[in-house]
């Protein structure tokens, strides 16, 4: 078995057991708690330039399924078409799987998206240095010398469509929404269309209201700080002023709050994970959520036209903001799941009161 | 609402097969949850050894039966405003559900808080679940009951094929079986109709992987899964008799989440407040589902999911049946989140059953729908095969590990026949056939078990082999070893070396344990309580030893025959004695059904296993001294093995090797005049003659070579010895047998107490019903004694403190003392005994607390002996209607699962009481029957049999017992044995339910004869006895004491005051000891 490290920017370097793809990645490593979804979370765009540390020790078991295409450019059983994280690292190393569904195993399939991955480190301890600490940057390489420079693998804006896409709506005269996608998950496509909603999918820095009418528009998730969307953040401005109902999801709720004048600040080590409790600040309901974010919106500085619509039970921090006349709601999870619960698939519901 | 002050509680009585020491773990959480509010409550409960029956928990505590008439009483004398019936497992359930049919709860307006009587109803009632569940448009595996083929017909074509044919349970269930199409089915039902009156046909799910979902509910419908679990063995093998692991580790994201979202439309649907546990069946092959399940209470896997993620569901749902809402309440464990999250596990958990069927005469080891298990163990660690090793070694039942060389003797043949029905031994058969060369194809096929834990073990056993094989042991392999849960004795063992060189090197070679933490959120945050695991799999420990005084507490195991939940009570009372004198403790243990393995109970819990090894590691890291004398004998046993330098508080190794060294002790006995019953030790038929010839028959044979006692035998003459030797004459050259002179006719007592420098401070005397010949696990036991003599008890007194004087002990100790016109000592442990909890409770006095304030070397007082106005009996409770085909019948092995006590202000009340909390009915028919065997046998109970014509009985007997009954002037009716035709049986009596009792009163030829093929009448009787669920009495004693207790009551109430009004009864004496 050949050797595999991650060097980690504060100055330690972990020694592991190599699988995945033989090359040196960077990102900034981060964790997930969730116990299954791996498909899922690695080929989730918002984990583009990461490197995903599995805080659960056996990962892999049900190997790797086939991509099934429901449209030219909509995967039914993945959140998009590729891995978009930069590495793996687990604590033990999967082995030959067993699931009906399963097409390959998922060192073969990391091997295949060229992905690095490290296995045999005590994923407990790094994800606790990174819990006291903060997020660190890191190299999975197979060098035992620490890499001198670094270069990010993407640019953020690499993980939007590059020309609009359009999803038809299985059934005529239905509502029609734009999706900006800043790297969206398939599963909110996936989410609309189960409604009966046309999706025109169009790139980070179009405006909509430029290409044609639509009913509403959704905001996707996406990678990095959210005050890098500049050109997004305007573009929602633009929106909100024409009174055309809107949704935000994760980056997309943090784009919303920024183009309504809030601010966002990073979190120490942010969520990652399916299990994130969440409540309704009106009706004091709550819900499990998926979520992958590392920056969140500050609640102080929330305009007073706007509801702090849902509020994380673990840590208080804002999960979502709405303005029910106007039509505005957002939310910093994930109402899709994938990976994770569909507790709060009603999110999407809301597009069709519009 | 109405307010909620006062609340009632029910517990689940005695510990017997499927329901054992979870519901004490369950109803503490939920006595602590409520008293938190300020509620008062009031617990029925007659699970003495209980820790929910302890002091300082509920405020009124009713050792009474769980049954509708008691609880009834006691609603009447308490009045509470609201009562909990989820807590006590189906005892409590069934019982609220009678209640609630009666109208006792409406009557009393009492509320029944939590899950709702409608709900229950539908969770408990397969057609309303049915229904209930197929208007949401959910699946349930369909199911019909037939009388005829036309009927079967009709639901075949409904369904389609294969299906599964069930037949009663009471012919060994006869034709059970798959059913794969039209002609099979046409041939199978018409057969089974000539059997049985109805067969039961239901969609055949073999080989659906079988999961679970713990989901909880609040009143505002907020809900959560806590954990889901996935059963090593498929749909088939009742869930308390698979291996089970947490979380799932088969089921893709898109299948966990899929069952998540349907396990919460069934709580839903049925409308639970609080906890439930959902079974579902999915299909490998393409991702079907059926629920096959709802349990609308805390279970046994609920305690198991509580332990797994550090959930405290009981304490949760407590707190929701009072109307909180989940983010209402506080995450005890990081202290800062809320109850309403989902654990995130950094680790795998594996709970594997414990079995104890060779205790049971005649029973056989498959395993199936029917739960036979007696207790569980459950492991924690950061790889699958870590978890399965350590797990198997838990078990305390002889395993190394999964692979064991004391196993692995069987062909490949017989290996391969073996897969093919499931038993006890699967995990070691599957794993001795994967290294016989049988491929995991094969394998898979004839167990269905999925190939990603038969892959797992096969990496243990590819480490086995390179392990047998190894020359040099290097460094890699010993750390694959440790990494895969290999004990270093096991590595010793195949590498011929010794454990403690094994360890030494591994030491050497920085080859050790870390500690880990269980979080409940993946390390996401921080944990504020020491909840721990130990694993090679990791490179540091995240757990910094405690700092200042402490002391190590090993718990009792897993639960077996012989080790059950008083042992539990133990070291539960020793850590809080030691809290409470500011001293830190530490509890070891790794049985998810009690108490001390809540996180909340010690200051640093570690789940783990009480091996050798194991305690020595945690020892190395804590530096604490050990407390090895109140869990039983595993914590017991290890106290000589442990290296001299491990400080031991409590009784030394020397002390407890005189005490426990058949020689030594005997020697010492000697030394002090004291008597005891001859014995000596014999490895040859001729030796064994000469020791028999001198010291007399009947002999007690206890032979060294097996572990749970199966081959103790009890003879009666030199021919039966012969055989006896002959038989076992290999195993007993290298391990002789131990005889002892069998004395009958004397009684039998226990002597508990606590010493310091060998001063007894506090003792308590308990005199069994049954008399010598049985195990003093399953006697009846009377505190403070009712028949012995004051002589009687003052000589056993006395020789016991010449006993202890001259062991010079410190600590908790039992004595067992025969007597009759004399008084012998049969044998002594220095260690708290089965016994402590009942006495306790009785005396007031903690016994636990009195022995670990005394082994601190804090000052104690002398506790006189109270003078009790009143009487507690413990009862034995007996699993064998769950045993298929097990024999009933009194024996010198131990056979009860469990105890229950009532008290009284006569013993013969409080036995009767007892009684009907072990299932008992009172005896209202006015009938009963008798058969004893043998001369001796109809002698003893003549007496007996006069008492119950007088007092109007109708006497079956059968025509031995019924000619000789005849002789001697007591009237009785001929009934024929189970198999004698053309005449009314004892079968036809039971049917009927035309009598109360049974009395059976076996030769000790006819059930100890070591050829299984014959089955006696006397057999059959018991066993349709118990099949009817009919009480049967084979000790002359018991009957005896039943009959004299039936005679003396006439139908009025027993007893119904609560502990805590019997003590203010007491009137403690001054009397010197």
């Amino acid at each position: 078995m050949e050797s595999a490290y991650l060097h980690l920017t504060d100055g330690t370097s972990l020694q592991g057991t190599a699988f995945g793809y033989h090359g040196e990645m960077r990102g900034e490593v981060v964790f997930t708690t969730a116990m299954t979804g791996y498909e899922q979370s690695l080929t989730d765009p918002s984990f583009a330039n990461q490197i995903l540390v599995f805080t659960y020790p056996l990962v892999g078991n049900y190997g790797v399924a086939k991509p099934q295409f429901q449209d030219k450019h909509l995967v039914a059983n993945f959140e998009s078409e590729k891995i978009w994280a930069n590495g793996v690292v687990l604590s033990s190393l999967p082995k030959s799987p067993f699931h009906y569904q399963s097409v390959t195993s998922f060192a073969n399939w990391l091997t295949e998206q060229k992905i690095p991955g490290i296995a045999r480190i005590d994923t407990r301890a790094l994800t606790i240095k990174l819990r006291a600490h903060g997020v660190l940057a890191g190299t999975i390489s197979r060098q035992k010398m620490r890499p001198r420079s670094f270069t990010a693998r993407y640019r953020y804006t690499d993980v939007s469509c590059k020309k609009n896409v359009s999803y038809p709506a299985p059934k005529p005269n239905t509502p029609h929404v734009a999706l900006l996608d800043c790297g969206v998950k398939h599963g909110i496509i996936r989410q609309l269309l189960h409604l009966g909603i046309a999706v025109t999918r169009i790139p980070w820095n179009v405006n909509p209201l430029d290409i044609g009418k639509f009913d509403a528009v959704v905001c996707s998730n996406g990678p990095g700080d959210p005050k890098n969307w500049v050109e997004t953040v305007a573009i929602i401005k633009k929106i909100l002023t024409k009174k055309i109902p809107f949704l935000g999801i994760c980056l997309g709720h943090q784009l919303l709050s920024l183009a309504i004048g809030a601010d966002t600040y990073k979190l120490k080590y942010g969520h990652r994970g399916v299990n994130q409790p969440v409540q309704e600040e009106k009706t004091r309901k709550c819900y499990i959520t998926s979520q992958n974010h590392g920056y969140a919106v500050l609640t102080k500085t929330i305009p007073r036209n706007f509801d702090r619509w849902f509020t994380n039970l673990n840590d208080g921090t804002n999960e979502g903001i709405c303005n029910d006349r106007a039509k505005i709601w957002s939310t910093q999870f994930h109402p899709e799941g994938e990976p994770g619960p569909f507790d709060t698939e009603w999110v999407f519901e809301r597009l069709l009161t519009a | 609402m109405k307010h909620i002050h006062k609340v009632l509680l029910l517990g689940s009585g005695a510990l017997k097969i499927g329901e054992a020491g979870e519901f004490d773990y369950s109803g503490s959480q939920a006595i602590k949850a409520l008293k938190e509010e300020g509620i008062k409550v009031i617990l029925v409960n007659p699970n003495i050894a209980t820790i929910q029956t302890s002091e300082g928990l509920a405020d009124e505590i009713y050792l009474l039966p769980v049954t509708h008439e008691f609880v009834s009483s006691v609603i009447v004398k308490e009045r509470p405003d609201g009562i909990l019936l989820s807590f006590g497992g189906q005892t409590a359930l069934n019982c609220g559900l009678e209640l609630a049919r009666r109208g006792i709860f409406k009557k009393y307006d009492v509320k029944v808080l939590g899950t709702s009587i409608a709900a229950i109803e539908i969770t408990e009632d397969r057609k309303l679940f049915s229904e209930k569940l197929t208007a949401q448009k959910l699946k349930t595996a369909p199911g019909k009951i037939v009388h005829s083929l036309a009927e079967a017909e009709v639901f075949a074509n409904s369904t389609g094929f294969p299906l599964m044919l069930r037949t009663g349970f009471a012919l060994g269930g006869m034709g059970s079986g798959i059913i794969t199409g039209k002609r099979d089915l046409r041939l199978r039902v018409a057969h089974g109709l000539t059997l049985y009156p109805q067969l039961l046909l239901e969609e055949c799910l073999s080989g659906w992987k079988e999961v679970e979902y713990e989901v909880v509910r609040d009143c505002d419908d907020n809900c959560i899964t806590v954990c889901n679990m996935e059963n090593f063995d498929p749909t088939g093998i009742h869930t308390g008799e698979s291996i089970v692991v947490a979380p799932s580790q088969t089921l893709n994201n898109h299948e966990y989440f899929f069952l998540r979202t349907i396990a919460i439309q069934v709580i839903r649907a049925i409308g639970v407040v609080g906890e439930c546990n959902i079974q579902f069946a999915l299909n490998p092959d393409n991702g079907e589902y059926r629920i096959i399940e709802v349990n609308a209470r805390l279970s046994r896997s609920s305690a198991l999911a509580s332990k797994a993620t550090g959930y405290p569901l009981a304490y949760v749902a407590a707190k929701l049946a009072l109307g909180k809402r989940l983010w209402e309440i506080p995450n005890s464990i990081t202290g800062k989140t809320t109850a309403f999250f989902e654990p995130a596990l950094d680790y795998i958990v594996i709970k594997v059953p414990r079995w104890d069927i060779d205790k049971f005469i005649r029973a056989e080891s498959t395993i199936g729908s029917e739960m036979k298990s007696v207790g569980e163990v459950m492991s924690i660690g950061r790889t699958f095969e870590e978890a399965i090793q350590k797990a198997s070694r838990m078990l305390n039942d002889g395993y190394a590990g999964v692979m064991d060389k004391n196993f692995t003797r069987e062909t490949k043949q017989q290996l391969l026949k073996r897969l093919k029905t499931a038993d006890t031994m699967r995990l070691f058969t599957v794993c001795s056939a994967i290294r016989e060369g049988v491929t995991l194809a094969e394998i898979h096929r004839l167990t269905q078990i999925d190939h990603w834990f038969l892959q797992k073990l096969e990496n243990i056993v590819t480490t086995y082999k390179q392990l047998e094989q190894t020359v040099r042991l290097t460094r890699d392999l010993l750390r694959t070893a440790k990494q895969q849960g290999f004990s270093d004795s096991q590595i010793a063992d195949l590498t011929h070396s010794n454990e403690a060189a094994v360890r030494t090197k591994r030491q050497q070679l920085q080859i050790t344990p870390f500690v880990k933490c269980i979080d409940t959120t993946a390390g996401e945050f921080p944990a504020t309580t020491n909840y721990l695991y130990l694993t090679y799999y990791a490179d540091e420990s995240d757990y910094v030893p405690i700092a200042g005084n402490k002391a190590i507490v090993l718990g009792g195991g897993p639960y077996a025959i012989g080790t059950s939940v008083e042992f539990d009570w133990c070291a539960v009372n020793t850590v809080m004695t030691l809290r409470k004198e500011k001293i830190k403790g530490i509890m070891v243990n790794c049985n998810p059904e009690t108490v001390s393995t809540d996180y909340d109970i010690s200051d640093v819990l570690y789940f783990e296993e009480l091996s050798l090894e194991r305690v020595l590691d945690i020892y190395e890291l804590e530096q604490a001294p050990l407390i090895l004398s109140v869990g039983g004998q595993i914590p017991n046993n290890l106290s000589v093995k442990l290296p001299r330098s491990v400080p031991i508080l409590g009784p030394t190794r020397k002390q407890i090797t005189q005490a426990e060294d058949r020689e030594q002790f005997s020697h010492l006995l000697d030394t002090l005049s004291i008597a005891q019953p001859a014995w000596g030790k014999a490895a040859t038929i001729a030796e064994a003659k000469k020791l028999c010839a001198a010291i007399g028959y009947p002999a007690l044979l206890r032979p060294s070579f097996v572990l749970s006692g199966k081959a103790m035998r009890v003879l009666d003459t030199e021919v039966q010895l012969v055989k006896y030797m002959q038989y076992y004459a290999q195993l007993l050259k290298t391990h002789p047998v131990l005889i002892t002179r069998f004395l009958e006719d004397y009684g039998e007592c226990d002597f508990d107490g606590v010493a310091r420098s060998g001063d007894i401070l506090v003792s308590a005397i308990s005199e069994h019903i049954e008399g010598a010949g049985v195990h003093s696990g399953d006697s009846a036991m009377i505190h403070p004694p009712a028949t012995m003599t004051f002589e009687t008890q003052q000589e056993v007194s006395r020789i016991a403190a010449r006993i202890i004087k001259a062991l010079h002990l410190t600590g908790p100790f039992n004595i067992q003392f025969l007597h009759n016109r004399d008084v012998l000592v049969i044998e002594c442990n220095l260690r708290a005994s089965r016994s402590f909890p009942f006495v306790s409770k009785l005396d007031g006095v903690n016994f636990i607390e009195v022995a670990t304030r005394t082994i601190l070397g804090k000052k104690v007082p002398r506790f006189p002996v109270p003078l009790l106005p009143f009487y507690g009996v413990k009862v034995p409770q007996f699993s064998h209607h769950k045993v298929k085909g097990a024999d009933p019948v009194l024996k010198v092995e131990m056979n009860s699962t469990g105890e229950v006590a009532a008290l009284g202000a006569d013993c013969y009340a409080a036995y009767l009481t007892a009684l009907i909390a072990t299932g008992f009915n009172s005896p209202t028919r006015r009938a009963a029957m008798v058969t004893l065997g043998g001369e001796r046998g109809k002698l003893a109970l003549i007496n007996s049999c006069r008492k119950l014509n007088n007092l109007g009985f109708t006497l079956y007997a059968t025509s031995g017992t019924h000619m000789f009954l005849k002789y001697n002037g007591i009237h009785s009716e001929v009934i024929g044995k189970v198999f004698e035709h053309d005449q009314r049986t004892v079968i036809n009596l039971l049917q009927e339910k035309k009598i109360d009792f049974i009395i059976n009163l076996p030769e000790r030829g006819e059930y100890q004869s070591t050829s299984a093929k014959t089955l006696s009448d006397g057999y059959n009787i018991r066993r349709a006895a118990i099949d009817y669920k009919v009480p049967v009495f084979t000790n002359r004693e018991a009957a005896d004491f039943f009959v004299d207790a039936i005679a003396k009551w006439h139908g009025d109430a027993l007893p119904q005051l609560s502990l805590q009004a019997y003590k203010k009864l007491t009137v403690v004496t001054k009397g010197a000891r």
